[in-house]
């Protein structure tokens, strides 16, 4: 039988980048999504780690620190007590509602916010949440530093990546001041379904409209847009500014012409500015 | 014994639900055995191969693992199958789908016995593949098995629908195609396998018919009947994919070979890979009326996928065929459904058995005839409803209970109601709501109200179905009913042990119950087909019968009174006529086996339905004895800025016959609903692609709408205590009342399931309904 891998429990930061630039050491983070894909035999068996390095003990990873205009979240930080963080609540609340609803109760308790930035089109309220927020994720390794702008972290063709040595550390994001924001999600939980989409809209200014989508289908990215007046044809502003809002995503991503995201796109956008107009739905 | 009805009509609930409730039932895959071996199956990785070597030396060579089989390995006869014996315990050479078993390997654990599964070695030639059953019609298509890719046609032919069609003042003519579905029970295939006491191998297993297993097993094993024996399992679910063999034959043959106890557990994953599904259909009708509503021609021919062995096809195709006209009144009927070969799953048996294609399509057909001719939905459909003395399609005058238009006029009263009260609150727009899809608020509703109508035979098509039962009072004066028919978590046990204590005139609590064990129990049939509760329930009354002739005259004797004279009532026999002069049943009993020297009480009797075949060409014949009714309103709302529908309240009117336990039913009726929601709006099994249930989507808790069941009583002449079925009609009109309420709500008329959002979204778009938020009048 294939041997089971080796169980490593680093106790500092500085032992547990030693122990990844030895090379064929998987992460561990809430083992929600790592350990079913060991006992399935994973997308490959060749791909199987040698060794399983467990972070638990280092109290970096964990927790929420108010850092001047951002909020640094731990990579091992529970989403539930991400959900749950008075802090988060204050500073990012559209991620704190995301980490509140996504997924199920059980995934919530053990999943960890770095772990499932692996898997952003499962969490898409998280990524979508992320993506309106903007940041940085932050990785070490023994030799160094790396900071990763979440669009480009979370938004890379074939998903994140960070190499064999390096470990995510934080994930900061911009937490000036709240947004007034809201979060519309699409079946949620059936994350394979082709409906499953979350769209994350906040707006910075009255007139500035930020939104990010990201479903089943892919991380889709971040758009911005002002709100302008209505014209006198009847459309009302932010009809037009979800119009132009789908210009641009079908510009962005013109293989997803005629897909559910495309057609849904300028309906989902126009609620979402008409919620945060009304103050519906927001956080 | 008792002319008032004391238990039957009782919302009782049986012993069999706490044990699955409080998880301390049974089911194969918890048994353990000493010196239990495990077993997993190699499968075919390709859709269609011919198998040029089979290397088991690597698997041999896994510590653990005891031995590995094949086909050569097979004692009997390496065929079985559910109507013709096509399909085999281990490939006879040839693959014909992904997951058709090569191999097994028996080990000392599962992961031995994975491992061992694994080092299997397979040489292929692949073949070319079909998947498309249109295509597979084609002459050159490749041939799935020697003789044709087509398994079976099934025709009914009344009148001339062709001439009627011209002749009629509107025809409304569509295509429609429905999805392959997956059964989804709770728990999967697994079985224990062993040498029981006597020598026989006997197999545990979670079925929906333990002697119809029984034959097949004891073929593979080439042994006589008696020496095997089939034990059910407590069973997790079944919707007809526990009727054929599952588990059952590997374990039967490891434990047969290796004289040892033997397991088989499938992953989620095998069970989506390997086991049977409903079929898919594509199908052509056209509709004919007169001006004034009265249905005059149905015309219906339909292609449904068997996938890559027979199966129950057969069974789907002709029941589909004799339901194609839906519960009207047609003089005309032309109807072909025929069952194709391709290498996908096997398609086979699935609650419903082809009636909830043919549902969709009437259903829907009637629909649009009602806005053609500018009639109300339900008034159409009851100008044509059938009635008691109406020919069916086959010629069938109906003798039963018939009372589709008292199902109809039910749901009326609720639409008014619902007309009256206005639109319920969109979930999401009450107070606290989240969103689109259950996070958000949501504004641009449409809202709509759908009906349908259904009728289902009651039993196996147009051949004998008989059903055996057995009642015994033993030396304690104890009743005990012997029966064969299994329970898969619908309450056939509550059910068949309230006949038979009504018949005993016992409480329900003093009859125990034991059932589906070839070694103890009688035949009772296959537990599917909507039939357990009319047909054991018929013989259990008969069996009821059988043994009070033996047990008054001796109750009699222990009274000194006449056996005219007593009465069981609530289990105390009594003396008519007497004040107070009696015992307790189990006393009297017991004194009564006493005196004739401990020699129990026996009664059994066997009920055989009167049907007849069908003539293969015209169909005509008695299918079945009688048939069930029903009609559902569903309203639904729209979403239209994602697509969504949500079923927000479904009034379902079954016609019962009588209800037996109308707690049981008002189950079946809110199961029903659920799984015809997950019919029209959420499930489509892509063969090869989807592996689990994170690829099929099922309705959730939070999906379903609040059903208003509401039984219609109208005894049937031949059920007991006038009682008829309830398994699968329920599931038949939810879905096409789906899509008429969406037809409602936004003009768009869907034909395809499950229902695409896209779809949706387009024709909104292009009608500028979106923006409208129209409601059509009714």
């Amino acid at each position: 039988m294939t041997a089971a891998p080796q169980y490593l429990e680093p106790a500092s930061l500085r032992e547990a980048l030693d122990l990844l630039a030895e090379g064929g050491t998987a992460v561990l983070g809430g083992g929600t999504q790592l350990v079913p894909a060991l006992r399935d035999g994973g997308p490959g068996t060749g791909g199987r780690p040698r060794r399983l390095l467990d972070p638990r003990r280092i109290a970096e990873l964990s927790g929420i620190r108010q850092d001047k205009d951002r909020l640094s979240i731990g990579a091992l930080t529970r989403l539930s007590d991400l959900a749950s963080s008075p802090q988060a609540a204050a500073r990012a609340p559209l991620l704190s509602r995301a980490a509140g609803i996504t997924s199920v109760p059980q995934m919530r308790n053990r999943g960890t916010l770095g772990g499932k930035l692996f898997n952003p089109g499962r969490f898409a309220e998280i990524a979508a949440s992320l993506l309106v927020l903007g940041g940085e994720v932050r990785l070490l390794r023994a030799g160094g530093e790396r900071r990763v702008g979440l669009a480009e972290f979370l938004c890379r063709p074939g998903g994140p990546r960070v190499s064999e040595d390096e470990l995510l550390v934080s994930v900061d994001v911009n937490a000036a001041r709240p947004l007034r924001a809201s979060l519309q999600v699409i079946e949620p939980l059936r994350w394979r379904s082709p409906y499953h989409l979350a769209l994350a809209l906040a707006r910075p200014a009255p007139r500035e409209v930020h939104f990010a989508l990201a479903g089943s289908a892919g991380v889709f990215g971040r758009f911005e847009r002002t709100l302008g007046d209505g014209g006198d044809d009847g459309a009302t502003g932010e009809s037009r500014a979800a119009a132009a809002a789908s210009r641009d995503f079908r510009a962005r991503h013109p293989e997803a012409r005629d897909t559910y995201t495309d057609l849904i796109l300028e309906g989902l956008v126009r609620r979402g500015i008409e919620d945060a107009l009304q103050e519906r739905g927001e956080t | 014994m008792s002319p008032e009805s004391r238990v039957v009509g009782k919302r009782l609930t049986g012993r069999e639900f706490l044990p699955r409730v409080r998880g301390s039932a049974l089911y194969a895959a918890d048994m353990v055995r000493e010196g239990l071996l495990h077993a997993a199956v190699v499968r075919s990785p390709i859709p269609h191969g011919e198998i040029l070597a089979i290397d088991d030396s690597a698997a041999r060579a896994v510590p653990g693992v005891r031995a590995v089989f094949t086909a050569k390995d097979v004692p009997g006869t390496n065929r079985y199958g559910l109507i013709k014996k096509d399909q085999h315990l281990f490939s006879d050479g040839r693959v014909r789908f992904v997951g058709d078993a090569m191999a097994m390997v028996v080990a000392e654990s599962a992961e031995a016995a994975e491992e061992g599964r694994r080092a299997v070695r397979v040489d292929y030639r692949a073949l070319p593949a079909v998947f498309d059953p249109d295509e597979a019609l084609r002459p050159d298509a490749p041939q799935v098995h020697e003789g044709g890719n087509v398994a079976c046609v099934s025709r009914i032919e009344r009148g001339d629908a062709q001439a009627a069609l011209r002749r009629a003042d509107v025809v409304v003519e569509n295509t429609y195609s429905t999805s392959m579905i997956e059964h989804a029970f709770l728990e999967p295939h697994a079985a224990l396998g062993e040498i029981d006491e006597e020598g026989r191998v006997a197999v545990h297993v979670g079925t929906q018919d333990a002697h119809a297993n029984l034959r097949d097993v004891a073929a593979l094993l080439g042994l006589p009947e008696e020496r095997c024996r089939i034990v059910q399992a407590a069973t997790g679910g079944a919707f007809g994919g526990k009727i054929d063999l599952t588990a059952h034959g590997f374990v039967a043959l490891a434990a047969h070979r290796l004289r040892r106890p033997v397991k088989l557990v499938m992953s989620r994953e095998e069970v989506f890979l390997a086991s049977n599904k409903r079929h898919p259909m594509r199908i052509h009708a056209k509709t004919g009326a007169t001006r004034d509503g009265k249905l005059a021609a149905v015309w219906f021919e339909a292609v449904a996928d068997a996938g890559a062995y027979t199966s129950a096809t057969p069974g789907v195709t002709s029941r589909c065929a004799i339901h194609a006209a839906g519960p009207y009144e047609i003089e005309n009927v032309h109807v072909a459904v025929t069952g194709v070969y391709t290498n996908h799953p096997i398609c086979g048996a699935m609650r419903g058995f082809g009636v909830g294609q043919a549902t969709v399509v009437h259903e829907s057909q009637m629909d649009l005839l009602a806005r053609e001719l500018g009639m109300d939905p339900i008034e159409l459909r009851l100008r044509n409803a059938l009635r008691r003395g109406s020919t069916t399609g086959t010629g069938q005058v109906l003798g039963g209970s018939v009372a589709i238009g008292e199902t109809l006029r039910q749901i009326r009263k609720v639409r008014e109601r619902r007309i009256q009260e206005g639109p319920p609150a969109s979930p999401r727009e009450g107070p606290g709501a989240e969103g689109a899809g259950g996070r958000g608020p949501a504004r641009r509703t449409l809202y709509g109200m759908g009906v349908a109508s259904m009728w289902h035979g009651v039993g196996v098509t147009g051949l004998p179905n008989p059903s055996s039962a057995r009642l015994e009072v033993d030396e304690a004066g104890e009743l005990t009913l012997f029966t064969g028919a299994a329970d898969m978590g619908q309450g056939a046990t509550t059910v068949l042990g309230q006949v038979a204590a009504e018949e005993m005139g016992l409480p329900f609590e003093a009859v125990r119950v034991v059932q589906g064990d070839t070694g103890r129990t009688p035949e009772a049939g296959i537990s599917a087909a909507t039939r357990q509760t009319f047909m054991s329930g018929n013989a259990i009354r008969l069996a009821a019968e059988a043994i009070k002739r033996e047990l008054v005259p001796a109750l009699a004797d222990v009274l000194e009174a006449r056996a005219e004279d007593i009465r069981v009532e609530d289990g105390f026999v009594a003396v008519r006529g007497t004040r107070g002069r009696g015992l307790p049943f189990a006393e009297a009993a017991r004194r009564a086996v006493v005196a004739r020297g401990g020699v129990g009480f026996r009664g059994e009797a066997t009920f055989e339905p009167e049907t007849t075949p069908l003539d293969p060409q015209t169909g005509r014949g008695k299918p079945y004895m009688t048939y069930s009714f029903g009609s559902q309103l569903v309203e639904v709302a729209v979403d239209a800025d994602t697509g969504e529908v949500k079923v927000l309240r479904v009034a379902a009117a079954h016609e019962v016959g009588r209800a037996i336990n109308p707690l049981l039913i008002e189950g079946q009726l809110n199961g029903g609903v659920a799984m015809g929601m997950g019919y029209g709006l959420l499930e489509r099994f892509d063969p090869y692609k989807t592996r689990n249930f994170q690829d099929y989507h099922l309705p959730r808790t939070t999906d379903a709408p609040e059903v208003e069941c509401l039984l219609v009583e109208e005894p049937d002449p031949f059920g007991p205590f006038g009682a008829k079925g309830v398994g699968e009609p329920p599931l038949h009109p939810t879905a096409p009342a789906i899509l008429n309420a969406i037809h409602d709500a936004t003009g768009i008329r869907i034909r395809s399931l499950p229902v695409r959002r896209e779809e949706i979204l387009k024709a909104l778009r292009a009608s500028g309904g979106a923006e409208a938020g129209r409601r059509q009048q009714r």
